[in-house]
C-alpha cells in the first residue's frame, strides 16, 4: 500500500485559512507545537496551502540523521517525532515542495524545581496526517468548501482509472482519423 | 460534556454551532445544520470561542464595575449600587443642566443580542429623551441603509444567503467574500459549480476574481463613475427591463440623463477598465436566467459617494429586471454578526425598531402608548451620528457618551483624534466585556456578560432572526446588558423591569409588524424566522419585492444616478499611495474578541500586513515579510510588508484589526454627508524601509507589551474589593501602608 497525503482542490480554495487553525488547533497539546503545518499559499492565479506528499521515497526523511522523520508504514505517511529534531534543516532543504519547516522554540532548563536558564529547542513541522485523530486530518474535516480531501491508493486508483476512461472515451473522437490521415 | 448551541458572534452569516463545555470552560465548537452554514464553519467560528473563558492573551475581561471618581483618578471597584448611582447622578445633573441631547448613545452590533439593543434604545429614547443613538453600522454599511430605503424601501438584502447559489449571476462590486464571510464565499463557489456566472468588480485581484467569468480591475476611488458607465451600457446596449422600468419605479428619465455622460469609453481613464469590458459584464448580468444578485461590502460604502453609489446600484437591479423574483436583487452583505439587528432595533437616530421613523407622529405616538408615555417626551427630531461625536464634543454640545460595546479608538478612522474626544468628553460610560483601548478612557466601566454567557436573538444578514442560547454562568460580577440599562433607567426615574429576554423581545416584536411573526417559539420550531414576517405567519419572506411591489410609500423604486466626484485625498508627491483599509480573515472588528483566542492570536498577530504590489515594494527597497513603517498626514505605524501581485500598483491595504500597525491612526476623519459614514477606503500615504529589521522587531515588540501592560495595569484595578481601595486611597491611612 503506498502513502495518503492530503491534497487541495484550488478551484474551491477561498484562502480563508480554516485549515490552518485546524492543523494548529489538533497540534496545540503538551509536548507538541501549536503551529500550523499547512500553509495557505498564494500566486496571481492560484491560492492552495501547501502539504506535505508523504513521498513514498520520502527526500525528507532519508535526509533526516536523528528519525525525527520516518518511513511509517503502518500509518502509510512520513511520521514525525518531533522530539528527535536537532534542527539541522537537512529535511528543509531536501523537500521539493516546501512542505517542510522546522522552528525553535526557547524553553526553560530546570535543575529539580528551580529554573537555571533557558535553552533554544528545534522542532520540525511537517504534516503528520493527524495519525492520532479517528476522523482522519482535521484539515479535511474543517475546510468549509470541501476542498481538502485525503488521496489514499484506492482514491488515487479511481482517479486513475476515471481518467483512463475519458481518455478512451475521447479516442472515439478520432476514429477513422489514421486513415483519413493516410490517405492524404 | 455539555452542549449549547449558539448563533456565531462574528461576521452576518449567522453560522449555528454547538459551544463545547467542560468545567466551566468552553473547550470547542461543534457546527450544527444551521440554514446558511450547513454543517460548515470557517477558522473564525471554529476557534474563535476561548476568549470567554479569560485567555488574558491580548487583554483581560472586566468582570467588576469601576468608577473614576473625578477625571484623570484611578479606576476604583465600586459596588453595582454605587456605579449606577453614581451614573444616574451625573446623567441626570446633565440633562437637567444641557438637555437630554447632551447625552448620546451607541448599541452593540455583536454579541449583546436584539433584546439588549432594544433596551438600550428604549431607555435612551424613553428615559433620557433623545435621538442621539447610533451603531457601527455608521461606520460601515450606513448608505447601504440610507440608499437602499430611498430606492427600494428597506435598507436590507432583498435575497437570502442560501439563495445565492441559485442565481444565474453574481455580480460582486467592492466586496470580498472570502475575507469577510468565507460562509458567503461557499456558496459563490457553489453558485459557480452549478453554473453561475461570476462578475467581480475589485481593485485586488481577490480570490473570487479567481472563478471569476468577468473580472474587472477597477481604479480605486471610481465607484459612481463605473456604476454610470455600466448603467449607460444597460440602456445603450438594449439591455433594460421596459414593461418592468414602466410599471415599477420612478424617475427613469432623469437616471439615464445623468448616465448619458458615462459611456464605458469616456471614463475609462477614471475606472481603468477596458470599456468593452463593461459592455460584456453589462450583457451578462442583465441577461443572466433565472436572475441575478449584485452584492457589495465596504468597496461600495466607506467611500464619499457611499449613498450614491448604493442607489445606483439598486437602481441597476431595477433597470434590468433583476429584482423582485427569487434570488435576486440587493446583497449587501452584512459585516458584524448583529449589525442587521442593531439596525433592526432601531440604534439609529432618525429610525425607531423596524425602521419606523422618529419624525412621524403616528410612530411616537403608538410607542409613547406602549412606553407608558406622555407623547411629547418622545423627541420628534432625529438625533446625531457616531460620526458627529468628535465635533459635538470639540463644540461643548455633547457632554456624556454611552457606549456599549464598541472600541472606536480602533475602529473610528483618525484614531487619535478619536482618542482626544473620548479623554475631553466630561463623562464617558463604556459597558463592554474586556479592558479595551477605548474602555481604558471611561469614567464608568460596566462590566457585561458576554455572547456564551446570556441568550438572545441575533439577525443575520439577510434579514434571519436566530435564537441563541447561554453556555456558561455570568462570571465575576457581570451582569446581563439588558438588566444594566434597565436597572439605570430605574434609577433615573423611568422604570423598566424584564424577567427575561422572551419577555423583551416579545415586547419589541408586538411593535414591528414585519417582526411580528418571529416569536420565540417561531424560532424554535422553524430554526429561525426571517422578516419580513407578520403576526401568526411562521415563516417570513426568503425574498422581497416580490412582483416588484417596493416598500416605499408608493411601492415603487425611486430611480437615482449621481455625477461622480473625485474622493477627498489624492495622492500627491509626499503621499503617493493610496491607503485602503481592509479585513483580516482570522479576527474580527476591534480584535478584543479573537485576539483572545489561542490558535487564532497564534495565526496571525501584531502588527499586521500592509499588502502592496511587487513594484511598489521595489522601488523603496522593500522585501516580503519585513517591517515598514506606514505613515500619512495624520499618523506613522510599523506594519509587515505583504508583496504580491494579486495587489494593485499604486495602493497598499491594511486590515483595521491591529492595535500596534493601526491603520486607522493614518485614515482621515471625512465622511459621506449623507450617510455620516468614513471614507475609510480611500486617503493618501507613504511607505517606508527601515534598514535595521532587528530594531524594528523589537520596537514593534516593546509598543505591543507597552499597549497590554496598560491595559493589564487599568484591569489590575477590579481585584482590589471595594473596602481594601477606600483604605489604600485614603490619606488618613497613608502612614499604615507606608
Amino acid at each position: 500500500m503506498s502513502n495518503k497525503r492530503v491534497v487541495a482542490d484550488s478551484s474551491r480554495c477561498i484562502g480563508c485559512q480554516t485549515c490552518m487553525a485546524a492543523c494548529l488547533e489538533v497540534h496545540n497539546i503538551p509536548g507538541n507545537i501549536a503551529e500550523p503545518r499547512l500553509r495557505l499559499t498564494t500566486t496571481y492565479d492560484v491560492s492552495a496551502p501547501v502539504v506535505c506528499h508523504q513521498c513514498e521515497d520520502a527526500p525528507c526523511a532519508r535526509a533526516c540523521p536523528t528519525g525525527a522523520l520516518y518511513f511509517d508504514e503502518p500509518n502509510r505517511r512520513i511520521g514525525v517525532d518531533v522530539s528527535k529534531c536537532i534542527g539541522c534543516k537537512g529535511c528543509v532543504m531536501a523537500c521539493p515542495f516546501g512542505a517542510v519547516r522546522v522552528t525553535s522554540q526557547k524553553r526553560p532548563v530546570m535543575m529539580g524545581n528551580v529554573q537555571v536558564g533557558t535553552e533554544s529547542k528545534s522542532f520540525v513541522l511537517k504534516c503528520d496526517l493527524c495519525a492520532d485523530r479517528p476522523e482522519g486530518p482535521a484539515c479535511v474535516s474543517a475546510c468549509p468548501t470541501n476542498s481538502l480531501f485525503e488521496l489514499d491508493e484506492e482514491a488515487l486508483e479511481d482517479l486513475t482509472r476515471a481518467r483512463e476512461l475519458a481518455t478512451t472515451a475521447a479516442a472515439a473522437d478520432l476514429d477513422g482519423m489514421a486513415r483519413s490521415h493516410a490517405a492524404l | 460534556m455539555e452542549k449549547h448551541q449558539v448563533i456565531c458572534p462574528y461576521c452576518g452569516a449567522g453560522c449555528k454551532y454547538n459551544l463545547l463545555v467542560e468545567n466551566n470552560q468552553v473547550i470547542g465548537t461543534e457546527p450544527l445544520n444551521g440554514l446558511t452554514n450547513q454543517g460548515e464553519l470557517c477558522l473564525k467560528g471554529m476557534s474563535g470561542y476561548d476568549f470567554i473563558n479569560d485567555t488574558k492573551i491580548l487583554t483581560p475581561r472586566i468582570l467588576y464595575p469601576m468608577i473614576r471618581r473625578h477625571k484623570g483618578a484611578e479606576f476604583e471597584r465600586v459596588s453595582w449600587d454605587e456605579a449606577l448611582d453614581f451614573t444616574a447622578k451625573k446623567m441626570l445633573q446633565i440633562i437637567e443642566e444641557s438637555g437630554p441631547d447632551a447625552i448620546m448613545t451607541t448599541g452593540s452590533s455583536r454579541g449583546g443580542g436584539n433584546e439588549a439593543n432594544y433596551v438600550m434604545q428604549k431607555f435612551t429614547r424613553a428615559c433620557i429623551g433623545t435621538n442621539n443613538i447610533d451603531n457601527c453600522a455608521r461606520t460601515c454599511h450606513g448608505p447601504s441603509i440610507v440608499g437602499l430605503m430611498d430606492v427600494l424601501g428597506s435598507g436590507c438584502m432583498s435575497c437570502s444567503i442560501d439563495g445565492l447559489e441559485d442565481a444565474g449571476c453574481i455580480f460582486l462590486f467592492g466586496y470580498n467574500p472570502a475575507v469577510s464571510h468565507p460562509i458567503v464565499a461557499r456558496r459563490i463557489v457553489r453558485a459557480k459549480e452549478k453554473g453561475a456566472k461570476i462578475i467581480v468588480a475589485d481593485p485586488r485581484r481577490i480570490e473570487t476574481a479567481r472563478i471569476a467569468d468577468i473580472y474587472l480591475q477597477i481604479n480605486n476611488g471610481c465607484n459612481v463613475a463605473f456604476l454610470n458607465s455600466f448603467a449607460y451600457c444597460l440602456i445603450h446596449d438594449g439591455l433594460i427591463d421596459e414593461r418592468f422600468i414602466a410599471e415599477h419605479t420612478t424617475g427613469f428619465e432623469e437616471f439615464a440623463q445623468v448616465v448619458e455622460g458615462y459611456a464605458p469609453e469616456k471614463v475609462a481613464h477614471i475606472t481603468g477598465v477596458d470599456p468593452e469590458m463593461v459592455h460584456k459584464a453589462a450583457r451578462m448580468y442583465a441577461t443572466a436566467e433565472p436572475s441575478a444578485i449584485v452584492g457589495w461590502g465596504m468597496g461600495v460604502t466607506q467611500q464619499k459617494q457611499g449613498v450614491k453609489a448604493v442607489r445606483t446600484l439598486a437602481s441597476i437591479a431595477c433597470i434590468s429586471g433583476q429584482i423582485g423574483k427569487p434570488n435576486s436583487g440587493v446583497a449587501p452583505v452584512r459585516g458584524q454578526n448583529n449589525v442587521q439587528g442593531s439596525c433592526d432595533m432601531g440604534m439609529w437616530p432618525s429610525l425607531y425598531p423596524g425602521y419606523q421613523k422618529v419624525d412621524d407622529p403616528a410612530v411616537r405616538e403608538k410607542f409613547a402608548k406602549a412606553w407608558g408615555l406622555p407623547v411629547e417626551k418622545l423627541n420628534p427630531n432625529p438625533g446625531a451620528k457616531l460620526t458627529d461625536l468628535v465635533h459635538l464634543v470639540k463644540e461643548g454640545k455633547l457632554r456624556c457618551f454611552y457606549n456599549y460595546g464598541e472600541d472606536p479608538a480602533q475602529t473610528e478612522p483618525d484614531a487619535q483624534e478619536m482618542i482626544e474626544t473620548l479623554k475631553n468628553v466630561e463623562f464617558f460610560v463604556c459597558q463592554d466585556i474586556f479592558m479595551t483601548q477605548t474602555t481604558m478612557l471611561a469614567d464608568v466601566l460596566l462590566p457585561a456578560t458576554s455572547w456564551g454567557e446570556h441568550e438572545g436573538v441575533f439577525t443575520a444578514s439577510d434579514r434571519n432572526f436566530q435564537h441563541f442560547t447561554a453556555a456558561l454562568p455570568p462570571k465575576g460580577e457581570c451582569r446581563h446588558d439588558w438588566e444594566i440599562f434597565a436597572d439605570l433607567s430605574t434609577r433615573m426615574g423611568y422604570p423598566m423591569h424584564y424577567e427575561n429576554t422572551r419577555e423583551i423581545w416579545h415586547e419589541c416584536i408586538s411593535l414591528v409588524d414585519n417582526f411580528a411573526g418571529a416569536t420565540y417559539e417561531t424560532m424554535e420550531e422553524q430554526g429561525q424566522a426571517q422578516w419580513p414576517i407578520r403576526e401568526g405567519e411562521s415563516v417570513g419572506k426568503r425574498d422581497m419585492y416580490a412582483g416588484g411591489v417596493f416598500t416605499t410609500a408608493d411601492h415603487k423604486a425611486h430611480l437615482h444616478a449621481d455625477e461622480f466626484v473625485e474622493p477627498t485625498e489624492l495622492p500627491d508627491e509626499e503621499y503617493p499611495l493610496v491607503l485602503c483599509t481592509v479585513r483580516e480573515v482570522g479576527h474580527y472588528s476591534c480584535r478584543s474578541m479573537t485576539g483572545n483566542c489561542r490558535a487564532l492570536a497564534a495565526l496571525a498577530d501584531e502588527p499586521g500586513h500592509v499588502q502592496m504590489h511587487p513594484d511598489d515594494a521595489a522601488a523603496r527597497g522593500i522585501k516580503h515579510g519585513q517591517i515598514v513603517r506606514v505613515f500619512s498626514r495624520r499618523g506613522s505605524v510599523y506594519s509587515r510588508a505583504e508583496v504580491s501581485p494579486r495587489i494593485n500598483k499604486g495602493t497598499v491595504y491594511m486590515t483595521y484589526q491591529w492595535w500596534i500597525g493601526k491603520c486607522n491612526a493614518l485614515t482621515m476623519h471625512v465622511t459621506d454627508p449623507m450617510s455620516g459614514t468614513p471614507e475609510d477606503k480611500f486617503s493618501a500615504c507613504q511607505l517606508e524601509a527601515l534598514p535595521d529589521q532587528v530594531w524594528a522587531e523589537n520596537e514593534v515588540q516593546r509598543q505591543y507589551t507597552e499597549l497590554k501592560q496598560e491595559l493589564v495595569n487599568n484591569a489590575d484595578r477590579q481585584d482590589v474589593a471595594p473596602g481594601a481601595v477606600a483604605v489604600f486611597d485614603d490619606p488618613a491611612h497613608v502612614d499604615q501602608i507606608v
